[in-house]
C-alpha cells in the first residue's frame, strides 16, 4: 500500500526501536537503515513519533502548492483549536488559517456533522434489517488496518466518505455557486495533524477521486498560525459553522457523542483498536452497534503531525465545545445535506490480504509449517538484533527468502562457539 | 505434512481464554481461508473455548485442515452435560457468578456454534467429558 512514511537515511542508524513499535510488523532493520515493507504499511505514523533521532517522517504538500490555484479555499481540522496555549475564540484560530494566504478557510466539522446525521440514518435502517454492527469509516488508518488485515470485516465498514472528504465537496459547491467561479480553479487543501490523510486523498478507500487537492501538515503551518494567534487581534472575519458536536467529532468519544449512540465502543490508540477487531471477530461484542476506533490516542488531537500534548489539547477543545453547549452557536443548516447519493462510497472496499503465504492454500500450508519448524530453532526472546520485531517474524522471512538464520545473533554466537572449539581441537 | 494443530484449554484461566481461537485464526489467515468462512470459525471456535474455559475441567482443542473442510475438534475432561437439548437452547446456560461477572455465560454458546458451523456434533453425558466437532466448508 502507499503510505506518506519517508526515512532521512543519514539520521537513521539502525537502533531497531521502530520496528519493536509498529502495529502491523512492517518494518525490518536489514542493511543497518530502518526498511518499510509498503504491503504491510497503513500510515499511522507510529514510527515517526517513536524514532529517537527522528529519521522517519510523513511527506506532505508544500504551502506553496496553493499558489497553483486562483481561489484558495482551507478546510482545517478542529483539532487545531487545542494547538495554540492563547487562543481566546476559535474565530481567531481560523483567521490564522487565513493568515497563511488562503482566501476562504471551512471547518471539517462541517463535514463531521453530516457524517454524523448520514450516519445515523444509516444505522436505524441497518438495525431495522438485522442488525449489522457497524464500523465507523471516519479514521483513514482504522479503514486501511481493516483492508490488510481484517478484510473480512470490510462489509461492517459505514460506506461513508470521511467528514474531511465530505467537507471538500461543500466547500468547492458552495464556493464555485457564490464566486461563479469553475470548479477547478478551486483549490482545496486540508491542514491537518493526520498523516494518513494525504494518502486517503491520492488513492481514496471507497471512492474513486478526492475533492482535496493538497494536504498540508499542521506542524509545517504552526509556526505562522502561533504568531498570528499571539498577536491577539481585536476584531475577527472568520465564523465557524458547525455544531459543538462537530467540533468534539475528533476527539475521541466524540463521534459516538454525535451519533447518540448507546451501544457502542470506543476504543483509541492503533494497538488497542487492533486488539479490539480481533475480539470483533469473533463476536465477542454481543449487542454492539456501533464502533468507533481512532488510530491515535486522545483520537485527531493526538495526530503525529500536531504539536501539543494530547491531553492538553484535548482538555481545550472540550472547554470550548462546553462553553459553545453553554451560550449557543450559529450553526450551518445541513438538512438538505444529510444522507445525500454523494457522500456515499462509490466503489467497493479494496482488500489487501497481507497474512496469506501463498495462493495456493497447500503450498500456504507448507511454508506455514516450515516457519514453525524454524521459529522452533530460534531463541524466541524477541530482542529484535536481527532487525525483525520478533523471532517468529524472522522464521517467516527466513522462508521467504528474506533474511538467514545467521541474522540471529544468538545462533551466530553458538555457530561461532562451535567454530572456535573445532579451531583449538 | 502437518495439518493437525493441537491446543490445550484450562478450566477457569480467564486471563488465557481467547488465545487458542486467536491462535487457530492466524492459521487460517496465513493459509488464505476464505474470509466469509475464516468470521464463522472465529466466531464458533471462540465460544468452543471459552465454553471450555467457563464449564469444563480442562481439555484441548485441534484444528485440522483438509483440502476442502476445516473442523475443529473439541474434547474436554467433563463433566459433561446432562441434558444437550436444554443445553443447545438460546439463552440456557449453566454459568457460574463468575463467568457472568465477566459478561460471558448469556446461554448463546453452543447456538451460536451451530448456526456458524456447516456440521456440528455434539456427545456428551453427565460426569464424562462433552465432544464436539464442527466441520466448515471451504
Amino acid at each position: 500500500m502507499k503510505h506518506s512514511v519517508k526515512l532521512k537515511k543519514d539520521k537513521c542508524f539502525g537502533c531497531t526501536v521502530c520496528i519493536k513499535q509498529c502495529p502491523t510488523q512492517a518494518i525490518r532493520v536489514y542493511g543497518g537503515k530502518s526498511e518499510i515493507i509498503d504491503s504491510r504499511c497503513i500510515d499511522c505514523g507510529e514510527c515517526v513519533r517513536i524514532c529517537p533521532n527522528k529519521s522517519r517522517y510523513n511527506k506532505t504538500d508544500n504551502l506553496e502548492k496553493i499558489n497553483d490555484y486562483k481561489i484558495k479555499a482551507a478546510i482545517v481540522s478542529p483539532v487545531i483549536y487545542g494547538q495554540f496555549d492563547d487562543l481566546l475564540d476559535i474565530e481567531t484560530a481560523l483567521d490564522a488559517v487565513l493568515s497563511l494566504g488562503f482566501d476562504h478557510v471551512f471547518e471539517t466539522s462541517i463535514g463531521a456533522d453530516i457524517y454524523a446525521k448520514s450516519a445515523r440514518e444509516y444505522i436505524d435502517k441497518e438495525e431495522k434489517s438485522g442488525g449489522r454492527k457497524v464500523i465507523s469509516s471516519s479514521c483513514p488508518v482504522v479503514l486501511r488496518l481493516i483492508q490488510t488485515y481484517y478484510p473480512d470485516l470490510i462489509e461492517n465498514i459505514i460506506p461513508l466518505k470521511t467528514p474531511d472528504e465530505i467537507t471538500a465537496q461543500i466547500v468547492r459547491d458552495k464556493l464555485s455557486k457564490e464566486l461563479n467561479v469553475n470548479k477547478n480553479d478551486i483549490g482545496v487543501f486540508l491542514i491537518t495533524p493526520c498523516p494518513a490523510q494525504l494518502m486517503n486523498v491520492k488513492s481514496p478507500i471507497g471512492y474513486k477521486t478526492s475533492d482535496i487537492n493538497g494536504v498540508i501538515s499542521f506542524l509545517d503551518v504552526f509556526a505562522k498560525m502561533k504568531k498570528y494567534v499571539s498577536s491577539m487581534p481585536e476584531k475577527t472575519m472568520s465564523k465557524s459553522l458547525s455544531s459543538a458536536y462537530g467540533i468534539g467529532w475528533f476527539n475521541v468519544r466524540g463521534q459516538t457523542r454525535a451519533l447518540e449512540q448507546d451501544n457502542h465502543l470506543v476504543v483509541d490508540g492503533i494497538n488497542n483498536v487492533r486488539d479490539a477487531l480481533d475480539q470483533f471477530e469473533n463476536d465477542k461484542f454481543k449487542g454492539l452497534k456501533f464502533f468507533e476506533g481512532v488510530a491515535c490516542r486522545g483520537g485527531c488531537c493526538g495526530g503525529v503531525l500536531s504539536f501539543e500534548n494530547t491531553y492538553v489539547a484535548k482538555n481545550r477543545i472540550d472547554n470550548f465545545i462546553a462553553r459553545y453547549i453553554k451560550e449557543g452557536k450559529e450553526v450551518m443548516d445541513i438538512s438538505s445535506l444529510v444522507d445525500k447519493k454523494c457522500w456515499r462510497f462509490d466503489e467497493e472496499i479494496k482488500e489487501y490480504d497481507v497474512n496469506k503465504l501463498d495462493n495456493d492454500m497447500g503450498e500456504a500450508l507448507k511454508k506455514y509449517n516450515l516457519i514453525e519448524e524454524v521459529a522452533s530453532e530460534l531463541p524466541g526472546l524477541d530482542c529484535g538484533s536481527c532487525g525483525c520485531p520478533t523471532c517468529h517474524a524472522l522464521a517467516e522471512d527466513i522462508v521467504k527468502g528474506y533474511a538467514s538464520e545467521f541474522d540471529c545473533i544468538f545462533i551466530m554466537r553458538t555457530k561461532l562457539n562451535l567454530a572456535n572449539r573445532e579451531e583449538r581441537e | 505434512m502437518n495439518n493437525e494443530f493441537t491446543y490445550q484449554v484450562s478450566s477457569g484461566d480467564f486471563a488465557r481464554a481467547g488465545t487458542v481461537s486467536s491462535a487457530i485464526k492466524t492459521i487460517l489467515k496465513k493459509l488464505g481461508v476464505d474470509k466469509g468462512v475464516l468470521r464463522r470459525i472465529a466466531i464458533a471456535s471462540y465460544e468452543a473455548e471459552i465454553n471450555m474455559v467457563i464449564h469444563s475441567i480442562g481439555g484441548i482443542m485441534k484444528l485440522e485442515i483438509g483440502s476442502d473442510v476445516i473442523k475443529i475438534y473439541c474434547d474436554d475432561k467433563g463433566p459433561g452435560i446432562e441434558n444437550i437439548a436444554l443445553a443447545m437452547k438460546e439463552g440456557y446456560s449453566t454459568a457460574g457468578e463468575k463467568a457472568r461477572q465477566m459478561g460471558f455465560g448469556a446461554g448463546m454458546g453452543l447456538s451460536n456454534m451451530k448456526r456458524n458451523s456447516d456440521d456440528f456434533q455434539i456427545t456428551s453425558a453427565a460426569g464424562e467429558g462433552t465432544h464436539i466437532v464442527m466441520a466448515f466448508k471451504m
